[in-house]
Formats: C-alpha cells, sequence, structure tokens
C-alpha cells in the first residue's frame, strides 16, 4: 500500500491549518481538540504512527467542548513538539516546507512561566497585562496584598511587580513575606511612582531585585521580562546541564528518575529508560583527535534533541554513554523511539580533515516493573540489554527482558490452562505464546477443556516445569477433584497450580490451597497481572 | 457485487479506506457526513456500512440513532476513543462491530472480510 500520496495530504492539511490559524488572534480550544483528534485517528491509519501519539498525548490533556481561547504563542508553544515532529519526519518524504521552526523562548523548561501583577490601579495593571500577554507571557493580576500572596503560593510565579502602595497592606510588607516565602528564583520588582532614593533603598534592603519607575514604559518593560526569564533559564540550565553537549547532566537525571520511581509507585505511570552508548567512540578519538570527539558528542545530542519526544529526558551520563527517561512509555514504545533515533544517527555524516565518517550506537531499554523499583536496579538491567546488544554486533537496540532472564537458566516451562470457558482459555494461549515467540523463551502454552481430557493427555514429561492454571468451577470433574489427582501423580516441585475462580469464594480457595494448589486467581483477571504473578512464582519456586 | 458504504468527515481516511477496498473488487460508496449518509441509505442498498463516531453536525450515533427501521444490514462503527467503555457504548447503540481509531489498511481488510463472510 502506498501511503505516500496520503502522507503528503495530511502534511498539506496541518500546514493549512497553522496558516489559517496563524492568521487570526486566537484559536477556540475545542478547534485544536477536533484537528487533533482527527490527526490522532487518521496517521496511524497512513503510516505516521508516531505522529497519531504525540496527538494523542496533546489530545489527553484539552477539553473537547471548551471555548478557551489559546493565543497564537500558546498554541504555537502546544503544538510545537508535533510541528517539530512533523518537519523532520517530512524531509524523509517531500520538500514542502511545514512552518518555521518553532522557537521556544519563555518555555525552555517545558513548565508555564507566569507573571504576576500586584497593584490595585486597575488601569495601570490591565495596561501591563495587555503589554505582556501580547507578547506571550501568561500574566496573573492581583488587586490587593493578600490576593497577592495567595497567587504566589498557587502558581509559583517567576516574576512578580508589586506596587509598593497597596489598599490593605504596605507593598513592603508583602515583600517581607515574599521573602519569608523564599521561592526559588522568583524575582521580585517593586513598582512605584514615588522613586525617591529612600523608597528604592527600602526597597532593596527588603530584598527585591529591581526597582521599576511608574510610569513604565512599554519597551522597557517587555526588555526587562526578556532579560529577568533568559536569566533565569540560564541559571537553572546551568546547574542541571552537561556543559559540552547541553543535555541534562547524571545529576539531574538521578533527581528525575527518583522522581518518576515515585510516580509509578503513587500512581502507577510506568516508564522507560534507555542507555546509549556510541559505538567504536574510541576509535573516533584516536583517529580524528578529542575535538572532532567532542563534535560527534555534540551533533548526536542535537540529532536526539530534536526527534525526541518532548516529555523525554535526555541526559549525558558519561563519556559517550547518554541516558533517556522515558515517561509513561512502555518499552515496546521506548523501543520505536531509540530505534528512530539510531536509524537517524546510521545515516548522519561527520566530517574531519576533509573526510566523513559515520557513528553509530547500541542501545539497551529497560521498563520499570514492581520488581525492578530501584535506579540502581533500572540502570543495571538497561545496561545488560546495552551489553547484549553490544555483544550482538553493535548498532542496534535490545531491550531488557525480565522473563527471559529467569527463563534464561534453561528452565523449560509449560504453561497448561484447563477451563470450560473457550474465551478464558483463548486469552491464556494467546498472550503467553506471544511470549513463546521470542526466541529467548522457551514457553509452550496447552489447553484442556476439561479435567478428565486433561487427565488422560500425556502433557507431563520430566524435565519440564509447569504451569497449570485451573478452573474451580467445571462440569463432569471440578478443579479440586483434578488439583488432586495431579498431586498425587505428579512431583509437586515441577507443577504449579494456581486455581482460578469467578469471585472470592473463601471455602473454594482455602479448599484448593489444602489440597496443593500455590495460588489463586480471581476471575474477571487482568491478563497482564496474572503474568506478573507468574513471573514471581516462577522465581520462587522454579529458579 | 458487494457494496460498502464509508462515512467519514475525515476525507484521507476515507480515500484511505476506498482504495484499500476497492482494489478488492469492492464497490464503495462515500459520505462526508451523516446526512449524506441518511440520504445514501434510503437511496441505495449496502451490505456493510461502515461509519466514523466522531463527525461534526450528526455523530455517528445520531445517525444509528436516525436510521430508519428497515436498514438491516452490518454496521462497523470506528473510533479514536477505544476504550472498552467506548466500544460497549458503540456496540450498544446499535453498531455490529467496533473498530478503534487508528488501524491499519490491512486490519480494516481482514475485519471487512470477516463481517461480510459472518
Amino acid at each position: 500500500m502506498d501511503n505516500a500520496r496520503y502522507q503528503q495530504m495530511i502534511y498539506k492539511r496541518i500546514h493549512d491549518y497553522m496558516e489559517k490559524w496563524s492568521q487570526t488572534p486566537f484559536v477556540i480550544e475545542k478547534e485544536i481538540y477536533a484537528f487533533l483528534h482527527s490527526l490522532k485517528g487518521t496517521a496511524g491509519s497512513i503510516g505516521l504512527p508516531q505522529l497519531s501519539v504525540l496527538a494523542s498525548e496533546k489530545l489527553s490533556s484539552l477539553d473537547m467542548q471548551s471555548e478557551k481561547q489559546w493565543a497564537t504563542a500558546e498554541w504555537h508553544d502546544y503544538l510545537a513538539p508535533l510541528l517539530v515532529h512533523v518537519e523532520t519526519d517530512q524531509t524523509n518524504h517531500t520538500s514542502m516546507p511545514i512552518i518555521e521552526p518553532v522557537v521556544q523562548t519563555h518555555q525552555q523548561t517545558g513548565e508555564q512561566e507566569f507573571i504576576l501583577l500586584i497593584d490595585d490601579d486597575i488601569v495601570f495593571i490591565s495596561y501591563m497585562k495587555k503589554i505582556l500577554e501580547e507578547q506571550g507571557f501568561s500574566v496573573m493580576v492581583a488587586y490587593n496584598g493578600k490576593r497577592g500572596l495567595e497567587l504566589v503560593y498557587e502558581i509559583n510565579p517567576t516574576i512578580v511587580f508589586l506596587d509598593v502602595m497597596l489598599p490593605d497592606k504596605s507593598g513592603f510588607h508583602i515583600l517581607r513575606n515574599l521573602k519569608s516565602i523564599k521561592k526559588d528564583r522568583m524575582f521580585v520588582a517593586i513598582i512605584s511612582a514615588n522613586d525617591s532614593d529612600e523608597n528604592k533603598i527600602q526597597a532593596y534592603r527588603m530584598g527585591a531585585m529591581d526597582f521599576i519607575a511608574k510610569p513604565i514604559d512599554k519597551d522597557l518593560l517587555i526588555a526587562y521580562v526578556h532579560n529577568r526569564l533568559t536569566y533565569k533559564n540560564e541559571l537553572e540550565r546551568s546547574v542541571i546541564l552537561d556543559e559540552l553537549t547541553q543535555t541534562y547532566n547524571r545529576k539531574f537525571m538521578n533527581s528525575q528518575l527518583q522522581k518518576l520511581i515515585k510516580q509509578y509507585e503513587r500512581h502507577a505511570e510506568l516508564f522507560s529508560i534507555a542507555i546509549v552508548d556510541l559505538d567504536y567512540f574510541k576509535k573516533v578519538n584516536d583517529t580524528y583527535g578529542h575535538l572532532i570527539g567532542d563534535e560527534v558528542l555534540k551533533g548526536f545530542a542535537n540529532l536526539v534533541m530534536t526527534l525526541k519526544r518532548e516529555q523525554d529526558i535526555f541526559c549525558r551520563y558519561g563519556g559517550e554513554e547518554f541516558v533517556i527517561l522515558m515517561p509513561k512509555t512502555n518499552s515496546e514504545g521506548a523501543y520505536i523511539l531509540v530505534e528512530r533515533l539510531r536509524k537517524a544517527m546510521e545515516v548522519k555524516f561527520f566530517t574531519a580533515n576533509n573526510t566523513s565518517f559515520q557513528v553509530t550506537f547500541s542501545a539497551g531499554v529497560a521498563e520499570t516493573m514492581a520488581k525492578n523499583l530501584h535506579p540502581q536496579k533500572l540502570l543495571e538491567q538497561a545496561d545488560q540489554a546495552l551489553y547484549k546488544a553490544k555483544q550482538s554486533g553493535r548498532n542496534q537496540t535490545i531491550v531488557f527482558n525480565y522473563l527471559a532472564e529467569i527463563i534464561k537458566k534453561r528452565v523449560h516451562i509449560k504453561i497448561v490452562v484447563i477451563d470450560d470457558a473457550e474465551n478464558i482459555r483463548e486469552l491464556v494461549v494467546r498472550y503467553f505464546e506471544k511470549l513463546g515467540l521470542n526466541d529467548e523463551f522457551d514457553v509452550e502454552v496447552m489447553s484442556f477443556a476439561d479435567g478428565v481430557s486433561f487427565l488422560q493427555a500425556s502433557w507431563y514429561a520430566l524435565g519440564s516445569k509447569y504451569i497449570i492454571l485451573l478452573d474451580a468451577n467445571m462440569p463432569e470433574m471440578d478443579g479440586i477433584e483434578v488439583l488432586k489427582q495431579i498431586r498425587q501423580q505428579y512431583k509437586s516441585r515441577d507443577v504449579i497450580v494456581s486455581i482460578l475462580t469467578d469471585r472470592e469464594e473463601d471455602e473454594l480457595v482455602l479448599q484448593a490451597l489444602e489440597n496443593g494448589a500455590n495460588d489463586y486467581i480471581i476471575k474477571p483477571f487482568d491478563i497482564a497481572d496474572v503474568s506478573n504473578k507468574l513471573v514471581n512464582l516462577i522465581n520462587r519456586l522454579f529458579v | 457485487m458487494t457494496r460498502i458504504l464509508i462515512v467519514d468527515d475525515e476525507e484521507i481516511l476515507r480515500m484511505l479506506i476506498y482504495d484499500t477496498l476497492e482494489g478488492l473488487g469492492y464497490e464503495v460508496d462515500e459520505a462526508a457526513d451523516g446526512q449524506e449518509a441518511l440520504e445514501k441509505v434510503v437511496e441505495h442498498t449496502y451490505d456493510l456500512m461502515i461509519l466514523d463516531y466522531m463527525m461534526p453536525n450528526l455523530t455517528g450515533i445520531e445517525v444509528l440513532e436516525q436510521l430508519p427501521a428497515h436498514i438491516h444490514f452490518p454496521i462497523l462503527m470506528l473510533s479514536a476513543k477505544s476504550q472498552e467503555e467506548d466500544r460497549q457504548f458503540v456496540l450498544q447503540k446499535g453498531a455490529h462491530y467496533f473498530m478503534a481509531k487508528p488501524f491499519s489498511p490491512s486490519e480494516l481488510l481482514q475485519i471487512v472480510e470477516e463481517i461480510l463472510h459472518a
């Protein structure tokens, strides 16, 4: 199926929308929703899955009925990752330009920056608000000191403009309160019609960063805000960035990893981690020198920065080793992303001494699981996968496989499901056979519709390990009876039995456990949970 | 000849489905919105209707609700809302089959073949 034609059409569509929207002062949120919704549904069908995923992610925080007006800078910033993706992806297909590269001026940290105005002069305050909003800043307003303090807590503004003459409390009083809050890197600028030295001295003494006299000039205001935000960004970046590559540094990576693990524990938000290591990097250094080596590192970092998704956290781990943290991404998604990077790197050329050369990388990916919830453990697993990628010839991505690590110890495992419900049998067979497709595994799946045919079948062979999922309620012979027979005839150490019951039937569960069941599972169940449970059992009993 | 009606406001997707099915010898008819679909089902007979959920003016659900009583061909609903409850809701409202967007052309083909030969 030739998708190029449809892809051209969708790119043109995006282009047309952006152009149309750019010509209006704002876009209504529900229009953005409709645009993304249609993009999500279509892109995936015409060979642009990544675009579909991006659209879907962007969609998730929008309201389909909202009438909220989005200023040009707002929607531009919001859709930036998607547009950048379209632009880079499109170069592979067609030369039609989509959109100017989006420059993120005041949102480099990815968090919304707020400016707070505390002043009782409504005319003045709306004048300032208008100027700042035209520049694309988010502005909040407080008409008195009390509300101003509340807003400082609520929105954590980057810059606070504070009038010293306020109806309820004097601005200086507020300033003292603000300073005692000790918000990190919050700039407080005093604005006052009284620009006497005395007033200024007091302001600076009490911790104001700046003193701006009223009336305030529009250009001065804009220049001031840009200056302070740039300073703040540089300051923030300098402590968390790697100097050479401008990627995040190891320290920042560690803190983010901790954060992701917390989120996993609290909200079960899984994530993946990839360790990426440039192949034969020492050879590059030896052949072309360290300066060129540095250029390669920078070139690689730039490539990842442009291709990764907005939420991915990309860090230099040390030397030629990098880490990518991928929130809300399972190992499959992580694999797709890293492979995309790898393919882009594969075709990139570097030049030195009039010759050009290429550098590839190998990567190991690991996904969070309840069992590896320790930063070191996760890194280790990604590292193991990376090692395997290096061993297997480099220039490839390998996903750490938890089950594989267990079964690698040469245990043949057979999973047997005995249930009169066909859908359950199918579900189990399909899920576990998929694991069997991986050549790392030695998993075989069998299913039986009743206990009698199971007991008559020659299912048992010495040397194999068995996990039997056994339905408790079956016609003819019930699960307990089947269980008794299994335990009478076969070595219990080789056979794990987990009873499937329809609901919490304490009596039945008790009976099952008394007769040698290892575990029980309540229907309806989530097959992924069952899989995790089985992994635990295998681990405890077979390995 | 097997006749299929595609109802989707998304032109690109309509074309994709059209091309996919046309190439296999199906006769394919298109409607760009719910109103057009309701007119077409009165004028022609079909063996299958592929109906998008989210459309402006009339949604796929509203189309289902307004379908004349004598219509009895199968309906495959497409939706980017792919949670189990969305699926259940759609089926409860009278669609016979459900497919989540995005889908690949071969997935579509597979389900269409399944429906037509059921």
